[in-house]
């Protein structure tokens, strides 16, 4: 190449996530056009049309990717602004976060355990429902890789900030009318940072409740995903 | 500056105890004790952290393009993980509504 190959990646994406926002924006913040997605289709389009390999894009794009840990660190902020909330629906919210955790990794693990999936594919699908940074770091640790976890975080919450929503409706008929603070709760469980996104939409109380239980889920996944794991032989 | 010494200590301490945790998650939990510990460190870095908050997304955008390496590893076996997302979703979110409304109204005040 006769360009930097680190100004081409850092402006490529740069560029791409620009113009990803700016879809979503438009589309009035729909699931399905969630930036993330569409940034990375559109990048991974130009670095095949220019026949840039991804090595090459990944080493010019280490500053982005670094600043994924202090963003993680950042959760901290919220759960001590929210520390009030939290404390006040601390019961539910641990039965909660625990009941969830267990369902999302033993049904993952068992599922592609059963059909011999390999440790890792397992070990980085595991995390999935984990916001991305900590999902990466837990995958890569324990035999999976960073950029197939970050693929199964992404199919999650594209998933659950879609048919989360329709699934809960559905629960609410059989159980009865469910609390903002549940839905909120469920999403941010089950989908993450698009989840999150997704119960702002319902109202600030489900949102609120939806990123105390990204933070909490991250923390109770990261120690029992490993634990898991190891009793199935698998790590 | 805050942000950056927490997860050095955080990766430090997960480092050197071989915990499962990675180290950026420990150093969360650090920031949350310190600004427990000190209320003034909240005014310091809030805007900062905020403003990390709020473009997350960019961040995963390097990590999320090895898709196009790692496409081929799961193509196989693409529509067996749909389901398996799809199911896992459906549960967690299920489960996680059910069991938080259950407590909620035996442990305490109905949402107004």
């Amino acid at each position: 190449m006769s360009f930097d190959s680190t100004i081409f990646a850092l402006a490529l994406t740069f560029v791409c996530y620009e113009i990803a926002e700016a879809l979503f924006r438009w589309s009035g913040r729909k699931a399905v056009f969630n930036p993330l997605l569409l940034a990375v289709l559109m990048i991974i389009g130009c670095l095949t049309l220019v026949e840039v390999d991804y090595k090459t894009y990944f080493a010019g794009t280490q500053f982005i990717h670094f600043l994924l840990g202090p963003a993680t660190i950042a959760l901290a902020v919220p759960l001590y602004e929210q520390r009030h909330r939290i404390w006040s629906a601390i019961v539910p919210i641990l039965c909660a976060t625990l009941a969830g955790t267990v369902t999302s990794i033993l049904i993952t693990v068992v599922c592609l355990y059963a059909n011999d999936a390999g440790t890792l594919l397992i070990a980085s699908f595991a995390p999935k429902s984990v916001t991305t940074p900590v999902a990466m770091a837990v995958g890569e640790r324990l035999g999976g890789t960073g950029s197939l976890a970050a693929t199964g975080v992404m199919l999650t919450g594209l998933c659950g900030a879609v048919t989360g929503p329709i699934v809960l409706s559905l629960a609410s008929r059989i159980f009865g009318k469910l609390s903002e603070a549940g839905k909120g709760y469920a999403l941010g469980m089950c989908a993450h940072g698009a989840g999150t996104a997704r119960a702002f939409q319902d109202s600030n109380e489900a949102g609120a409740f939806a990123g105390v239980a990204i933070g909490l889920h991250a923390l109770v996944a990261a120690i029992a995903i490993p634990i898991v794991l190891h009793l199935m032989g698998i790590h | 500056m805050t942000l950056i010494v927490s997860q050095l200590i955080g990766e430090w301490i997960s480092a050197t105890f071989q915990l499962p945790l990675p180290g950026a998650v420990v150093g969360a939990v650090l920031l949350f004790i310190a600004l427990c510990l000190v209320p003034g460190l909240h005014a310091k870095i809030a805007p900062f952290a905020h403003t990390l908050l709020r473009n997350m997304l960019l961040f995963y955008v390097p990590a999320s393009v090895g898709i196009m390496v790692t496409f081929g590893e799961i193509a196989s076996r693409g529509p067996f993980l749909l389901i398996v997302t799809v199911v896992s979703t459906w549960m967690t979110a299920f489960v996680s509504a059910v069991v938080f409304d259950s407590f909620r109204s035996r442990s305490e005040e109905p949402a107004p």
